[in-house]
This record gives structure tokens, sequence and C-alpha cells, in this order.
């Protein structure tokens, strides 16, 4: 069996290898302009509405949004959320709308209060605190050098 | 070299001082969250309470259109039942004996169905003796723009046009006849 030998052209392999980086760019240039297109591509009607339902709480069913009760007070505050969306009404104008109605437990992620952020950094404070305390009791506790009996 | 001697003011004062260590940031914690319960606590008052009233134009059962702007200089009375729910039908009995005394009064009593059928809200307003406008809303507009979570709940508007009171749950005559006394009042205020 003869075993063929292909003479390679240094040449030509270098124009393949920019046709292909030249390709790949292509490629990937075309993938990202099509997802950017995508993401920037306006929510429709239904999402919008499901996004602002999603962060309002269903006053008659405990925690469950409103975008996931299937209950008919649910249903019926999805409905007045579409006709203020239609409206042409921005997610926080809805949401803020609804807190005037119902106070800010309408919405499932109350905005934290002046208590909420001092209770957020209360356990790094007690710690705090509590090293210093072990820390004042240790130096206390132990002999400094030179009282040591000789 | 003088030691001064250690006494038991000094264990006392160490002891003390320690203590204090330790029960100043508990109490501190404990008023935290006590002071976080009693804000949200407060924050449970119905939201609407000293705002002005949603404005509505709703059909009534009789046909008519029953608009807010109409009762300025008016106490109004806003009563959100639906034949299906139980406690309206206890409540129903209070409500007529409060619109016995209260009509002619300067006070518009209305009753809003919520999530009912106009042939069954129109049943269960002759049997249950509800002389006064019943209103339909559709979609429950109305009940989501006043906040309403369920039914029965019972809504006062002053004169002005302010919401004054905001009762979840069936109301009595008494309580009626009270609320619209101190809306009349506060309307004259204002």
């Amino acid at each position: 069996m003869r075993r063929r030998m292909v003479r390679v052209d240094n040449g030509h392999v270098r124009s393949l290898r920019s046709f292909a980086i030249a390709s790949a760019s292509v490629a990937i240039v075309a993938v990202s302009l099509l997802a950017g297109g995508a993401r920037q591509r306006p929510a429709s009607l239904d999402q919008r509405v499901d996004d602002v339902a999603a962060t309002i709480r269903c006053p008659a069913c405990g925690d469950l949004s409103v975008a996931d009760s299937t209950s008919s007070l649910a249903v019926e505050m999805r409905g007045s959320i579409r006709d203020a969306v239609r409206a042409g009404r921005t997610a926080d104008q809805i949401r803020a709308a609804f807190v005037r109605r119902y106070g800010e437990s309408i919405l499932l992620v109350p905005p934290p209060n002046g208590v909420d952020r001092v209770a957020r950094f209360a356990p790094l404070a007690a710690l705090l605190v509590g090293i210093a305390a072990l820390w004042s009791i240790i130096r206390r506790r132990a002999p400094a050098i030179g009282d040591r009996p000789a | 070299v003088s030691a001064t001697p250690i006494t038991s003011a000094h264990l006392r004062g160490a002891a003390g001082r320690r203590l204090t260590l330790v029960v100043v940031p508990i109490a501190a914690v404990i008023a935290l969250l006590a002071w976080g319960l009693v804000a949200r606590g407060a924050g449970a008052r119905p939201a609407g309470i000293g705002r002005p009233a949603p404005a509505f134009d709703l059909r009534s059962l009789d046909g008519g259109d029953v608009r807010l702007a109409d009762m300025r200089g008016r106490v109004v009375v806003l009563n959100f039942w639906a034949s299906w729910c139980g406690p309206c039908v206890a409540e129903a009995p209070q409500l007529a004996d409060a619109w016995l005394r209260l009509r002619g009064a300067r006070v518009e009593m209305l009753g809003v169905v919520f999530q009912d059928t106009t042939a069954s809200a129109a049943s269960f307003a002759e049997r249950h003796g509800m002389t006064w406008p019943i209103l339909m809303d559709p979609g429950s507009r109305t009940a989501i723009d006043y906040g309403v979570t369920g039914i029965p709940e019972t809504i006062v508007i002053s004169p002005s046009g302010i919401v004054t009171q905001h009762e979840v749950g069936a109301v009595t005559a008494g309580q009626l006849l009270r609320w619209t006394q101190n809306a009349t009042t506060d309307g004259s205020r204002g």
C-alpha cells in the first residue's frame, strides 16, 4: 500500500487559519448582537403585568404573590395591574398605588425601615461587643510580665 | 512596693462592670425588637384612612349611575358585601337598623357587591331588606381602590371626601352611628 504524502503549502495554511479566525469573530459578533437585541426587545404586556404581579402580595392568601395565587381577588388584582400597565404607568407607580391602598405589607419585599437596617447590623455589633468584652476580661486576668514573682 | 489590697468593693465593681457589658447589649437588642414590633403593629392600620377617598362611578341594581363626586358634603358609608358571605347575613339587620336612623341625616349608605352576580345580589338585598342603593363593582376595581381584602368591609367617608374609618369584618348599627357622627365632626373641621 502506498502512502500518499501531501505537501502542504505554508501560505495556504496561513490563509485557512485567517479565514477560520475571521469566521469565528463574525459568528461571535452576530451571536452577541442577536442576544443583545433579544434583551433590548420591549417586554410584552403579559410579561410586564407578570413582573409587577410577582412583587405584589395577594392580601387574601398569605405569602403568595398576585402572580402565583389563583384566588378570585388575585385574579382581579392582576386585571387592575393590567389596566394600569395599559394606561402607561410604570412598575414603580403601580406598586406605589397598591401601597397607598393596602399599606407596605402589600409588597412581598417591603422597603427596609430604620429598625430593619439597625437589626441587620445588630449581630455584627453584638459580635464586636462580645469580642471587646472577652478581650477586656483576658487582659485583666493575664498578669503583666513585670508583676510576675521572681 | 505597696500593693493595694483587693477589697470586696473592688470585686463588686468589677462584677458590676462585667454584668453591664452583658446586660446592656441584651437590653438594647430586646428594646430594638420591641420597637420593631410596635412599629409594625402601627402599620397594620388600614392604609386608606386619612387619605382622599378614591373616586368611583358604579351602576346600581336599579340601573342608575352612582358617583362619589356627587355626594360631596355628605357622609358616605360604603359597605362591601356578597350573597355568598356568611358574616354579611348577620350584618345585614345591623345595616338596616343603622340606615333607618341615618337616612335623611346627610348620610349616604351604599352597598358595593363584591365578586357576585347581579341576580344573587338582588335576591339577597330583597330578602334582607337592604333598601339603600346597591352597586355592582365589575372586576372589583373599586374594592381594590379601597384596599378591600375580603368581606364584609365598611368604609366611612367624611363630607370633605376623606376616608375616616375602614373596618374589616361585620359592623353593628351602634358603630355606624358613632363613626358617621365622627366623620361629620371631621368634615366640619376640614
